[in-house]
């Protein structure tokens, strides 16, 4: 019996899935980690992925990236359940703290990336529909965009003002609210 | 446009233009601001209408992207020209704040469109804080898809529901400010919200008026309601209550956890609990200041797993007794909790006769707050917490308490004083003090004060000293 146990547990732990990037590279992860992307979840639960999962939308240098933080959360997500957040176990409350704390960090430091790659996260986190990181990333851009003027926006994310000078003065018209 | 060409090609590709209008209002909506994601229009053409389809409207004068303060007057202007602008069929959530007094037909114009657009969260917040407006009416439209309201209206404005049409959708309710008559009041939640499980009101009553809750689907009801002459409430999935006064209450809720009583009296003679459960998770209660009635409320339950109490001991003889008299009998319970202002009474012999009236809790939790140690009218000798037997520990026994957490007041030795005769209690399973010194000012205790308090304590027993509640001492 014992080792029936030990034989499921290591059926468990050996749940992994093969991620397959659209330069063809494979990618070994657990299930614990791919499930965070509900596109991918969505694939396990149909039974659709043996011979691993293929991604053509995103490629090895950004599933690298998309994995190392579905990776770190996934370990937060485990945490959280199995901790306790009782308000007199002051231990407890610290451990989470201490967690969340070195998430964050995490995540900032994640966020260190050029604006093509920050893009290109975008893309993927909204492709396999992880939540998580697409709040990161686009809140990422609108911090950067928050309290900038237009032309100021443009030159950042090399937008081509393409609009006349005529219909300029219109939009300007419309929403001078937003301005003054 | 060879030259605008070389400068794109030198600086890089426009990225941001290219990503789908879902995920651009994935990025606007994070901007918290109307206002600011209407100005994007400017960006080009492929930006120009891409903020009026948002699913969210956030108009919130004050916030962090505000029109400087000579302009305010103009953001009513602001909020019409929005909502004039918006092209969105439906919204995640229209919220609105603004604290110079508004014209109610201009209000009324929002909350017409927000019945008709809004399938989230509807937050109008209009309160200011110069309350000399006018008395005015307003009629809040049935908003079919709306999940959440939340309204917060100046006092002087009266706030109507007709009665036909019903907000299909709702689940949380909340009024704050605005009188409203206690028969629409009836009539919204007992008929027109068949899906309402939050409810909150804050609000004066028209008139000295009835109210009643009949719904099936309230799980949690927090009511502060001036005025209500009777309150009856026959909620039978509802499992949170907090209540203030009514002068009558008759309450039917048999699924009942956790209480809060905020009112001022409690008359078991006029506040009947029919049908209510004498096991409780949480009982919230006052003693104190205006509070009377609190013994009889207890006598209503017979456990309570937690039991949160406010105590402030009035001052003199009288105030004293009638703190004893409130707390000799108390229901069973797990955790206790209690906040105690503080004045010249001694805070060991309060707290003493707290634990022989309780004594079969497992954690106790204490916050001290208020000034006792230099008193300027220190009760009589004659009062019963000066007496000898009062500080006695041989006749406290807490066979089940485990653990204590204390929040001292700042850096006071009273709270020692307690400390010590608490250790010296009769309790053989107490294996844990926390001392919590979450005050921010203060310094944490130093090596010698934890020293002191360890000394006092079993060896057994692990104390252990945390500043705000996080950072963990090591001496």
């Amino acid at each position: 019996m014992a080792s029936a146990g030990s034989g499921d547990e290591k059926a468990a732990a050996a749940a992994m899935i093969t991620l397959i990037s659209s330069d063809n590279e494979k990618f070994e992860v657990t299930e614990a980690t791919a499930t965070l992307s509900q596109t991918i979840r969505h694939m396990i639960e149909d039974g659709c992925t043996d011979g691993g999962v293929p991604l053509p939308n995103v490629t090895s240098k950004i599933l690298a990236r998309v994995i190392e933080y579905c990776k770190k959360h996934a370990t937060a997500a485990a945490g959280e359940e199995g901790s306790s957040s009782s308000f007199s176990d002051a231990a407890f409350l610290e451990v989470d703290r201490a967690f969340l704390e070195e998430l964050e960090e995490f995540d900032d430091a994640f966020l260190e990336v050029d604006r093509a790659t920050l893009f290109d996260l975008i893309l993927a986190a909204n492709y396999l529909d992880i939540k998580g990181l697409l709040n990161l990333t686009c809140q990422k851009v609108a911090d950067s965009v928050k309290g900038k003027t237009p032309e100021q926006i443009r030159e950042m994310y090399n937008i081509v003002n393409d609009l006349t000078p005529e219909e300029e003065a219109e939009i300007r018209r419309e929403t001078q609210w937003a301005f003054e | 446009m060879l030259g605008e060409d070389q400068r794109r090609c030198s600086s890089g590709e426009d990225r941001i233009s290219g990503l789908p209008d879902e995920l651009l209002h994935d990025i606007l909506v994070r901007l918290r601001s109307t206002r600011a994601a209407a100005r994007t229009s400017l960006l080009s053409r492929r930006w120009r209408h891409v903020w009026a389809h948002l699913p969210e409207l956030v108009l919130n004068e004050g916030g962090p992207d505000a029109p400087p303060p000579p302009q305010r007057a103009s953001f009513k202007k602001t909020v019409n020209a929005a909502i004039d602008a918006c092209l969105a069929p439906t919204l995640e959530r229209l919220s609105i704040t603004l604290s110079p007094l508004v014209p109610a037909r201009r209000v009324t114009k929002w909350l017409r469109f927000a019945s008709q657009r809004v399938v989230g969260t509807l937050s109008l917040s209009l309160v200011s804080p110069h309350d000399n407006g006018e008395e005015s009416e307003i009629e809040l439209p049935a908003c079919t898809g709306a999940k959440s309201v939340n309204l917060d209206l100046p006092d002087q404005w009266r706030l109507r529901v007709p009665s036909s049409g019903l907000f299909t959708a709702l689940t949380s309710l909340s009024i704050c400010y605005a009188r409203m008559e206690g028969s629409e009041l009836t009539a919204l939640v007992c008929t027109q919200c068949p899906r309402l499980r939050t409810l909150s009101l804050f609000t004066p009553l028209v008139g000295t008026t009835d109210f009643t809750i009949r719904s099936d689907s309230l799980l949690s009801v927090w009511l502060c309601l001036d005025n209500t002459r009777r309150l009856e409430i026959v909620a039978p999935r509802l499992e949170e209550l907090c209540l203030s006064d009514a002068i009558e209450a008759r309450i039917s809720a048999p699924k009942l956890g956790k209480l809060a009583w905020d009112g001022d009296v409690y008359d078991p003679c006029r506040h009947h609990f029919v049908d209510v459960c004498r096991r409780l998770e949480q009982l919230d209660i006052g003693i104190g200041r205006t509070q009377s009635g609190v013994a009889s409320l207890m006598q209503q339950f017979d456990e309570v797993d937690e039991l949160e109490m406010t105590i402030y001991i009035l001052q003199g003889i009288a105030g004293y007794e009638s703190f004893l008299n409130e707390t000799n009998n108390m229901p069973s319970c797990k955790t206790l909790s209690i906040s105690l202002a503080w004045n010249d009474h001694g805070l060991t012999p309060a707290m003493l006769h707290l634990l022989k009236s309780c004594n079969s809790i497992r954690t106790l939790s204490v916050l001290l707050h208020g000034s006792y140690d230099n008193l300027e009218s220190p009760c009589p000798s004659s009062c019963p917490c000066r007496f000898e037997e009062s500080r006695r520990i041989d006749n406290v026994s807490l066979n089940s308490l485990q653990e204590i957490e204390i929040t001292p007041d700042t850096s006071s030795h009273s709270d020692f004083e307690f400390i010590e005769h608490l250790s010296r209690c009769n309790a053989p399973v107490l294996k844990k003090l926390v001392i919590n010194c979450s005050f921010p000012d203060d310094p944490p205790p130093t090596k010698e004060t934890c020293e002191k308090i360890r000394n006092m304590c079993r060896p057994n027993i692990d104390v252990e000293f945390l500043v705000k509640g996080r950072v963990r001492l090591d001496w």
